[in-house]
């Protein structure tokens, strides 16, 4: 994954994010979120898409960019599953900071950024996300 | 109201398992053992947990080969497991049996849920560590301990308080 460079604009407390899930067990039955989609690995930061402006449409249409770009790089099928939204204010409120990161593909990109190193804490926040996360399946 | 019966020493002694201890020893502890595994496969004790099993089985499947998670995630090892393995065969009998997952890390989980705010997490590392969260209504708890033979009285603690009505 190549991140260019991060940008200053600020994201409003009110701005979704999404979480897209390509691997089903991270979705409960009750199609709640699991904090397991949260966990930041390997990369130091959390990835997520800013709905800003975007539609529908073109939020899905980023998460099938994603997935072909892994099945091209893996060369074994991807899925989108559906994603994860979360509140931007349900980030800050947990310390993390969150990060504009346009990439060549994705111009709403975001990072989710200030994750502890230590798993217990990285635990604890992505409970708390998940807990507040809503989940949208993708569309047939 | 959960029923929890203790299938090992209150003492958290380590139970005999060489030939180290006295016949006498070695005989009670292998009728304990076989004790256990037939409340096990009866329909009360053990579905719950037979399931549980099998959904850490295919977890390990699905995520034995890195990137599962479409971003790159770390591959379950054999070690991680093993160790899940024993952490569900160390529930105390009667105990609701958890859910199981994997973590971006490489890690799995096993997780009691009653809801997204009322749920309890814990993390299985190939070193046999387990980091535990847990969120309890407007409280929360979490931290890391070794795993040895059963679960801490602290975790154990969390499930109850998770799971209860």
């Amino acid at each position: 994954m190549i991140y260019p460079e991060p940008v200053s604009a600020a994201v409003s407390e009110d701005e979704l994010l999404a979480r897209f899930i390509l691997y089903r067990g991270y979705v409960r039955k009750d199609l709640t979120v699991k904090p397991e989609a949260f966990i930041p690995h390997p990369y130091p930061d959390l990835s997520v898409t800013q709905h800003d402006d975007l539609s529908e449409e073109d939020l899905w249409g980023i998460a099938w960019g994603i997935a072909e770009e892994k099945q091209l790089s893996t060369g074994r099928p991807s899925v989108v599953y559906g994603r994860a939204d979360i509140v931007t204010g349900d980030v800050t409120k947990q310390n993390l900071q969150v990060q504009p990161w346009p990439t060549p593909r994705n111009r709403n990109h975001v990072n989710i950024t200030g994750w502890p190193p230590d798993k217990p804490s990285q635990k604890i926040k992505a409970l708390e996300l998940a807990a507040g996360a809503r989940y949208v399946a993708r569309p047939n | 109201m959960s029923l929890a019966i203790m299938d090992r020493p209150a003492t958290g002694l380590i139970p005999p398992t060489s030939g180290s201890f006295s016949p006498t020893a070695n005989f009670v502890h292998e009728q304990n053992s076989s004790w256990i595994d037939r409340i096990r496969e009866t329909n009360v004790f053990g579905s719950e947990r037979n399931l549980a099993m099998d959904e850490l089985r295919q977890t390990y499947e699905e995520c034995r080969t890195p990137n599962w998670d479409g971003f790159d995630a770390q591959a379950v090892v054999d070690e991680v497991f093993f160790a899940a393995s024993e952490v569900l065969d160390s529930l105390p009998l009667g105990m609701r049996a958890p859910t199981v997952a994997a973590e971006p890390d490489g890690h799995l989980t096993l997780e009691w849920y009653r809801s997204p705010s009322r749920t309890l997490s814990l993390s299985i590392s190939p070193s046999r560590d387990i980091h535990y969260a847990a969120l309890l209504g407007a409280r929360k708890a979490y931290g890391s301990e070794p795993f040895y033979e059963a679960l801490s009285s602290t975790i154990v603690d969390l499930i109850n308080q998770v799971m209860s009505e």
